[in-house]
């Protein structure tokens, strides 16, 4: 399982956040929002392009007092190379094998937790996530607007909707 | 008495200006307003309508907005409001972005965007968009998107007993302390749900929260069809991701959203769940927290 990528973590045009046992990254360039818990905080903050994945095994061992198998690590990289917190992309070992069946495999012989990194998209528009407040139709289609219960259709009431029903009108 | 005020105000305080802006369009009178360290500058060619868009601001912003008396001053933001024949329009920073035959649905939109702004650009505070209550001393946040649920449910928690902070935002400070933000509550119509009536807090018996107070509690919830309550319990990391969506300046100042959030949620039991039934789920939500807040 040796390989010979040395991963480093990405710095530029992020946002971090320590949070107790998580890091909290949010990504500037593509408005994402990404939480590593504690073993996902470990390996990446030990990805500075000169320990290689067996060396970031053994430091996990030694914080921990558990045994890290490189595996483990790989499931991590795997991660943080997809979510773009790594200045290049890594190249997986778990080639043709589910992230599914990967975990089931490293989970059963882990004895620390299996590294995960959550992530979600920001929104675009601040507007549309707060209001879907309108004064014509084509307010609605702007982007962002996604979540307003109608895109084509600022009704009577000036809400991005269906049509008010009769005799106060459908959209302006 | 109000409005003769509010124009004797405008008369005394407004000063003809001319901007030399490229391809900005200019207005006679304008009115500087400062709210949460946000300038804004409100302008017109009429009065009255100068007036409307001054006491919509101060609606808006509960009041909480300081009037700056050298109106030559620059302000971050500018918003004007005109009538054109038939119609009005409204404009941002010089340059027109709405407009609309009807009156109330323009200035229902300015007050929209005069809040985003002041929600965006906020000094040392970070809104959320979200309902607050208050419940054993202590703040819980509903953080969610619009027409999901969060007024209705504030509604009922506030009918068992909770106190109001707020049916929209949740505003907290740099020590990570939230602030009662308490309009209105915009109910949706019976009848059609997509049209709303502003409901005082009052008149639904609500005792009215004044002070700041921590937060006990972050409650990532939204109304689904025959879903019930099960909630299921999130780290702090993990509460934070979920509230970003609902962050206001998340992209306007990241750094600043993220350090004031991981302050404020330090001590939040945080849960995530669906609901259904409100009247069922608002009484197995307090229970919750009767258990969990101490």
């Amino acid at each position: 399982m040796n390989n010979p990528q040395f991963p480093t973590a990405r710095n530029s045009g992020l946002v971090v956040q320590e949070v107790p046992n998580e890091i909290l990254v949010f990504d500037l360039e593509n408005n994402k929002a990404h939480c590593l818990n504690d073993t996902a905080a470990m390996v990446w903050k030990s990805c500075d392009g000169k320990t290689s994945v067996p060396e970031i095994a053994k430091y996990l061992e030694i914080q921990t007092g558990k045994g890290v198998n490189d595996d483990l690590v790989w499931l991590a990289i795997d991660q943080l190379s997809e979510n773009h917190l790594l200045e290049k992309t890594a190249s997986s070992p778990f080639k043709g094998q589910s992230r599914r069946d990967v975990i089931k495999k490293i989970g059963l012989a882990s004895v620390i937790a299996i590294p995960v990194v959550a992530s979600l998209v920001a929104p675009q528009s601040v507007l549309a996530n707060v209001s879907c407040v309108c004064t014509s139709s084509t307010d609605c289609g702007a982007p962002g607007f996604g979540t307003c219960a109608s895109l084509v259709c600022c009704n009577a009431a000036g809400i991005c909707a269906p049509a008010l029903p009769a005799p106060n009108g459908g959209c302006i | 008495m109000i409005a003769l005020q509010v124009i004797g105000f405008i008369l005394l305080g407004l000063v003809p200006f001319r901007d030399d802006l490229v391809n900005s369009v200019t207005f006679d009178r304008r009115l500087t307003f400062e709210s949460f360290g946000v300038r804004i500058s409100l302008e017109s060619d009429d009065i009255g309508l100068l007036s409307v868009a001054h006491e919509i601001a101060e609606t808006a912003f509960l009041g909480k907005l300081k009037l700056i008396e050298n109106t030559t001053s620059d302000a971050g933001y500018r918003f004007g409001v005109i009538r054109k024949g038939d119609e009005y329009q409204l404009f941002q920073n010089g340059k027109r972005t709405n407009n609309c035959k009807s009156r109330s649905i323009l200035f229902k939109y300015f007050r929209s965007m005069l809040r985003i702004t002041v929600a965006e650009n906020a000094v040392d505070r970070v809104f959320v968009h979200a309902g607050v209550i208050g419940w054993k001393g202590r703040a819980v946040l509903f953080p969610g998107q619009s027409c999901r649920g969060k007024t209705t449910l504030v509604k009922e928690l506030i009918k068992c007993g909770a106190e109001y902070f707020s049916d929209e935002y949740g505003v907290i400070d740099n020590e990570g302390f939230i602030h009662p933000f308490p309009r209105d509550l915009s109910v949706r119509n019976h009848v059609y749900q997509h049209d709303v009536v502003d409901i005082s807090a009052l008149d639904l018996g609500a005792t009215i929260r004044r002070d700041p107070a921590r937060i006990g509690s972050v409650i990532l919830t939204e109304f689904k069809k025959d879903a019930q309550w099960k909630p299921e319990l999130l780290t702090v990391g993990r509460g934070i991701l979920e509230t970003i969506p609902h962050t206001i300046p998340i992209k306007a100042a990241t750094e600043m959203s993220l350090k004031i959030l991981n302050l404020a949620f330090a001590d939040a039991i945080i849960a995530k769940s669906t609901r259904g039934d409100v009247n069922k789920d608002a009484v197995a939500i307090l229970t919750f927290l009767d258990k969990h807040l101490n």
